[in-house]
């Protein structure tokens, strides 16, 4: 049953309104004065409250900004009732938060249709807000099964020290990072990024990641993983999609095998030039868009010292407040300028930038980058 | 963004300015949908004003691709500035799809590939 708390000095206007809203089904509470109207409020937190304004001590104006103020009763709507009609004394109460104003003396409907208006409002708000807190819940329930999914520890390469970076955007996201050791020192790195974020993103992001991992024995060519993946990929994305980068790594020869899917590039830091560039890796489509039979693999040597990013577009598309963009440009001299042989200095200091860039904004995408440092 | 869509001389032009972003798309994949009631559809995208494109953007761009295609109809981009073509080029989407310089060159490609 709902509660509704009458706030009035006069006692006959109390009863009269009390007379008025018996019958509505609601349980009605009454305070005779400001104080006692906010200590009811604060112990009871009624539906709705109907408080006059002309009362000795605390008046009704004064009553309704406390009641505001306090986080316990800032949701409770207020109608003043008052014989006070002047515009600027209705224009004040609203200001103060009230949600209504009646002036006396009243006409029983008329109050009777307001108040059932105001309680159905503040009924709907509520659910509103249980179903978005309940929604966000769910989402953070998604979340932490979802990094579950992610490596729990960075193995140790031979001949590559690597760091990752992993954020989604709202709670659940798209991104996804799998690293695989295989036989013969071979090491399978798969980067990808589910279209959108939140829930929907995560279902696909779950799906990749199991279609990945039902692998009983990876093959050493990467075109063939992305073949495989997207095959079922287009059974179940539709209209999404997911874009990828699947890299065999072998350890012993320092060579990268690239195939892409759709994905940004691998960005590469030569030591002996010291020079940053995007690795031109030919690629086709993302996944679930059309099945291929052949996807264009490109072989990249590394030497020691040399560093690998590979990012997904959450990063070089984290906006500021003008709406620029990152970029590619920003990252890649980050990559260049940035000195040092620890992976995990080199992703700090990358996503310190990118932060700094963002000047406060918010990521609006999920973000994952993975930086290798070659041993 | 904002969004126009005209049809005229049995071609439907969608332009569409500014940022098509996950904000945006919902309701431009729902506006062109909507655009592509009839058999046979010919689309023009005319991206001449548009200044970013997000995944959720390609998305709304595949979309328009698929639906013409299975109503037998074609569809082309033009006007693509720097940044979108790069996106385009990136994902590989330009490999599937028509995209063109211009407003004019795109209406001719629609009629040719109809």
């Amino acid at each position: 049953m709902e509660t509704i708390l009458l706030v009035d000095d006069n006692p006959t206007n109390l009863h009269v309104l009390f007379q008025t809203l018996e019958d509505m089904g609601a349980k009605l509470l009454v305070a005779k004065n400001g104080k006692s109207a906010l200590s009811v409020a604060q112990k009871v937190r009624p539906d709705l409250i109907l408080l006059d304004i002309m009362m000795p001590e605390i008046d009704g104006f004064e009553v309704c900004r406390k009641l505001k103020e306090s986080s316990r009763t800032r949701d409770i709507p207020v109608i003043f009732l008052s014989a006070l009609d002047q515009t600027e004394d209705k224009v004040r109460g609203l200001k103060l938060g009230a949600v209504d104003y009646i002036s006396k003396p009243f006409q029983p409907d008329e109050v009777k249709a307001r108040v059932n208006t105001h309680l159905t409002i503040h009924r709907l708000k509520r659910e509103v807000q249980r179903r978005k807190e309940r929604l966000e819940h769910e989402l953070k329930v998604v979340s932490r099964v979802q990094h579950r999914l992610l490596p729990a520890k960075i193995p140790e390469i031979e001949s590559m020290k690597l760091a990752f970076f992993y954020e989604t955007s709202r709670y659940a996201g798209g991104d996804y990072f799998d690293i695989i050791k295989m036989p013969e020192n071979l090491w399978g790195f798969l980067l990808s990024d589910a279209e959108g974020h939140s829930a929907p993103a995560a279902v696909l992001m779950a799906m990749t990641c199991a279609l990945f991992r039902a692998y009983p024995q990876l093959p050493k060519e990467p075109d063939e993983v992305l073949i495989h993946l997207n095959k079922y990929l287009c059974k179940l994305a539709g209209p999404s999609f997911v874009t990828a980068i699947y890299g065999v790594f072998d350890a012993k020869k320092r060579v990268f095998k690239i195939a892409r899917a759709g994905h940004p590039q691998p960005m590469i830091y030569r030591a002996n030039e010291k020079k940053a560039f995007e690795a031109e890796c030919e690629g086709v489509v993302p996944m679930g868009i059309m099945p291929y039979d052949e996807v264009p693999v490109t072989k990249i040597n590394m030497f020691p010292e040399d560093k690998i990013i590979i990012y997904t577009d959450g990063i070089t598309e984290r906006f500021n407040k003008e709406r620029k963009a990152y970029g590619e440009k920003r990252l890649l001299n980050r990559l260049e300028s940035v000195n040092t042989q620890n992976p995990e200095d080199l992703r700090d200091e990358i996503m310190e930038d990118v932060i700094k860039f963002a000047d406060g904004v918010p990521a609006e995408d999920d973000q994952a980058l993975m930086a290798g440092v070659v041993g | 963004m904002d969004m126009t869509i005209e049809k005229k001389d049995g071609v439907i032009v969608a332009k569409i300015d500014g940022r098509l972003d996950v904000q945006s798309s919902p309701q431009a994949e729902k506006a062109i949908l909507k655009a592509l009631e009839d058999d046979e559809p010919k689309l023009v995208m005319d991206f001449g004003n548009l200044e970013y494109i997000s995944s959720a953007g390609l998305r709304v761009v595949l979309i328009a691709l698929k639906e013409t295609k299975r109503k037998g109809g074609s569809l082309a981009l033009c006007s693509l500035n720097n940044e979108v073509a790069k996106i385009f080029e990136i994902s590989n989407f330009s490999s599937i799809m028509t995209i063109t310089g211009s407003l004019k060159e795109a209406l001719e490609a629609v009629f040719r590939d109809s």
